[in-house]
């Protein structure tokens, strides 16, 4: 018997269910990117049949780290850059678990970035929002890692010198198995996008385009916004990945001319998440890790004793003594 | 018995070297001085140049214990690698005269080329140890079995009986021999950091995370090779931030965890260590000492970070930090810091270092025939979550302002039915929404901090409490020690006392 029924629980759920009660309202600007966020995560969910309660929301530090407080599920609000950790070991104890993480652009591109990279090369089984507004919001409007070059704030008053990051390219890089961008001006392509995300086995990478309407003026509302998949301008195999770099390199570049693209930038779904990998090694269990806390095992060991606790199923598969004791009676030298 | 080893912080080379204390009375540190020397030479890492600083460093195992050899002790040394001419520079003869050592220069090179291969040299000396303290050679034979494929452990025992053999030539002078004696019970030979990781995987530790350093990595290593037969997880990740976050990751999600570095690395968990304090996500963290500041010294043993790892991370500590002074507390400590970590949510700290991580000592195996601990800690069941209060929208008051028993709240478990809530860095309301509440500020501090108060009531009793003093009772003067010092703080405050009792 499971310790967590709400896991693979049948019940329908909708949108409200991912609501909050009376408090707490979104503290957003109106305005705001981030709202779109919220609404395509509380219309994704209902659609695969999710509940909040076999949901885990890990989020970062930002505006963007709100989403936690607004969205109803299981929550962890962690700290600056550090989702993604947090998030791939929850996802490791129990996969069962729909484990989102989200962040901003300065968490995940910037302080994070190096949890960012590694994540996506493991490839872990979960789903990676961030909330890309080319600038720090909650610390009220400093440059951030995808502000374009250039671009004048109070701590780079005589513009930045430095080109911007390219999120998609540094994904498919690392090894993410899913990397799509999409924007908040572009609400039903959003909801299908993390929908799709949310269901891809492996490490999915959403770069979200979330104006900033109090502290990036400058920025374009992310309108136009070509849908590449919809559009006959764009030929390209999203499962080919030069071709996929390709298309990524000309979006990110597009993005600082006023034309924003978005859509599928790659898609693997032949790759095996961390999890498969990991449990091909037999470094993972098959029966997830948090079920044990239920169980109470037995005292296992060969010969009676000393042995460890708790081992699972079955006959402890290796001699303990052998690594802890390696001298048996004998007489003291 | 007792071991010390030394090893420099290099790639390659330098003088390295074991000590092993044995007795037939129980021994608790390495003690001053020693009788034997087998001084073995460095093979590689030459420099012909004079002036070079690091210089003739395969004479270092002769030299460099010089002072520490006590009178009338034993040198057994490879004259096969150390040339005549080198050693009469050392002078060893003048210095054996002085001493009344007695030395068997022989030639273990030759030996070990002759019966298996040159790097069997420390087998041959082992043979030549037998013989000159009077050791059957069937206990080591029988290790050497143990620990070797079939045909590379011929060859030793071959190697070792030879240098037994070769030894036996000569007539001995000295009158050491090894101490005799027997246990009555099995013994077991451990080191701290295998202890550590024993008492982790009794006290049902099943998920590690942690990036390599030294010295913790020999916790880390033990704990990695031994946890996926537990059905446990271990990762390593790309640094100690990501290290520790995990182990909250995993702990968030129902499973014991730890994690662990050196100074070094610990001081980039500084980070999530505060987030454990303030979500209260119960996480074990190792902190295995090693010189400071910075890099230091790597493989050296210091204990100054106490004062860091109490006091790292902002705001106000909310923690547990176990010092144990030995093999056997370094077990029972990390059990208890698993407990403590567990029903009290927070984070538990073990601080030892590289010096009791590497110190190989017999402890009769019984010691650790202990019921082992799956007990989750503080969490509730379903069952017990759906009569626990909740606010309108359903969401579970993890963090009640009233303190359950001891001021703790159970937790629930991501996954529960009827258990949701938000962890957060932030200062918080019942359930998880942030707050700046003065009143919400007031109550939580309170409560959190009102754990230690039951902590302290808990490990001040006479029976668990680990804090212990030799010596007479109304003695004049004392010396306050922590950790691991304090079995050679005792060894020397014995001596103290007997130089000053009267009579």
């Amino acid at each position: 018997m499971t310790a967590f029924s709400a896991i693979h629980d049948e019940r329908e759920s909708d949108k409200d269910d991912f609501t909050p009660g009376v408090e707490p309202q979104p503290t957003w600007c109106p305005g705001c990117g981030d709202f779109a966020v919220l609404k395509a995560l509380k219309g994704a969910m209902p659609e695969l049949g999710r509940s909040p309660e076999e949901v885990l929301l890990v989020t970062g530090i930002g505006c963007s780290g709100k989403l936690s407080s607004y969205f109803e599920s299981y929550g962890y609000h962690a700290i600056h850059g550090r989702a993604l950790p947090v998030a791939r070991a929850s996802k490791l104890a129990n996969p069962g678990l729909e484990v989102v993480a989200a962040g901003g652009d300065g968490d995940g591109y910037g302080i994070g970035g190096n949890h960012f990279m590694h994540t996506a090369r493991e490839n872990h089984d979960m789903t990676y929002i961030v909330f890309n507004n080319e600038i720090f919001g909650l610390t009220k409007g400093q440059t951030s890692p995808t502000s374009p070059k250039g671009h004048k704030s109070k701590t780079q008053p005589s513009g930045s010198a430095k080109d911007p990051v390219r999120p998609l390219t540094l994904s498919l890089a690392s090894g993410a198995s899913y990397v799509a961008r999409t924007a908040a001006t572009n609400p039903r392509q959003a909801q299908q996008i993390l929908a799709e995300a949310i269901e891809h086995d492996g490490f999915a990478h959403i770069d979200f385009l979330t104006q900033c309407p109090t502290w990036n003026k400058d920025a374009k509302e992310y309108v136009p916004y070509t849908d590449i998949q919809q559009s006959d301008e764009f030929e390209f195999d999203v499962e080919d990945r030069r071709e996929a770099a390709d298309m990524m390199y000309e979006a990110e570049t597009k993005l600082y001319e006023g034309e924003v693209l978005t859509g599928r930038f790659y898609v693997d779904s032949d790759r095996p998440s961390y999890g498969e990998e990991k449990r091909a090694t037999g470094e993972m269990p098959e029966e997830p890790l948090a079920e044990r806390r239920a169980g109470r095992t037995p005292r296992l060991g060969r010969r009676g004793r000393p042995c460890a606790a708790a081992v699972g199923r079955g006959e402890v598969p290796f001699s303990i003594r052998k690594i802890f004791f390696p001298i048996g009676q004998r007489r003291c030298v | 018995m007792f071991t010390h080893r030394h090893y420099p912080s290099r790639i390659r080379g330098g003088h390295t070297y074991v000590e092993v204390r044995a007795d037939d009375e129980p021994v608790r540190s390495r003690g001053d001085g020693f009788n034997f020397l087998l001084a073995l030479g460095d093979s590689f890492a030459r420099n012909p140049d004079d002036e070079a600083y690091y210089g003739k460093e395969e004479l270092k195992p002769l030299y460099e214990h010089f002072d520490d050899l006590n009178e009338g002790g034993v040198i057994v040394y490879d004259e096969g690698l150390l040339d005549e001419a080198d050693v009469t520079e050392t002078d060893l003869q003048a210095e054996a005269d002085e001493n009344g050592w007695h030395v068997y220069p022989m030639d273990l090179r030759g030996i070990a080329r002759e019966h298996g291969r040159e790097v069997m040299r420390n087998t041959a000396g082992v043979g030549a140890t037998a013989a000159v303290l009077d050791i059957d050679t069937g206990y080591f034979e029988e290790l050497i079995r143990d620990a070797m494929s079939e045909e590379v452990a011929e060859a030793n025992v071959e190697t070792l009986e030879a240098g037994y053999e070769a030894a036996r030539e000569f007539e001995f002078t000295h009158d050491l021999r090894a101490p005799e004696g027997s246990h009555d019970t099995e013994q077991a030979l451990m080191g701290g950091s295998a202890a550590i990781a024993y008492g982790a995987l009794d006290a049902g530790c099943r998920f590690i995370s942690g990036y390599p350093m030294t010295p913790w990595t020999d916790a880390f290593t033990i704990m990695s090779q031994n946890l996926p037969q537990f059905g446990g997880i271990s990762e390593q990740v790309e640094d100690e931030i990501a290290a520790a976050s995990l182990a909250i990751g995993a702990s968030h999600a129902g499973v014991k965890a730890m994690s662990g570095s050196s100074g070094g690395g610990f001081a980039l968990m500084s980070e999530p260590l505060g987030l454990a304090e303030m979500t209260e996500t119960p996480v074990v963290l190792l902190e295995a000492m090693r010189a400071g500041p910075s890099t230091g010294m790597p493989t050296k043993p210091e204990q100054a970070d106490l004062e860091h790892v109490l006091y790292t991370s902002q705001g106000d500590s909310c923690r547990v930090v176990f010092a144990p002074a030995n093999v056997r507390e370094a077990y029972e400590q990390t059990r208890k810091a698993f407990e403590l970590a567990y029903d009290y949510h927070l984070p538990a700290i073990v601080l030892y270092d590289q010096k009791l991580g590497g110190e190989m000592r017999s402890v009769p195996a019984e010691f650790f025939d202990r019921e082992p601990d799956p007990d989750p800690g503080a969490v509730l069941t379903e069952d017990e979550i759906a009569e626990a209060a909740h606010d309108n929208s359903g969401k579970f008051k993890r963090y009640a302002f009233e303190g359950g028993e001891n001021g703790v709240n159970p937790r629930s478990i991501p996954g529960q039915e009827g258990g949701r809530f938000l962890a957060t860095g932030n200062e918080s309301q019942e359930v998880g929404h942030i707050t700046e509440d003065p009143d919400h500020r007031t109550m939580q501090m309170n409560r959190r901090m009102a754990k230690l108060d039951h902590i302290r009531e808990e490990l001040d009793d006479r029976e668990r409490s680990h804090q212990t003093y030799h010596g007479p009772a109304d003695a004049e003067h004392g010396i306050l020690v922590w950790g691991r010092r304090r079995r050679s703080s005792a060894g020397s405050s014995r001596r103290s006392w007997a130089a000053l009792a009267p009579g």
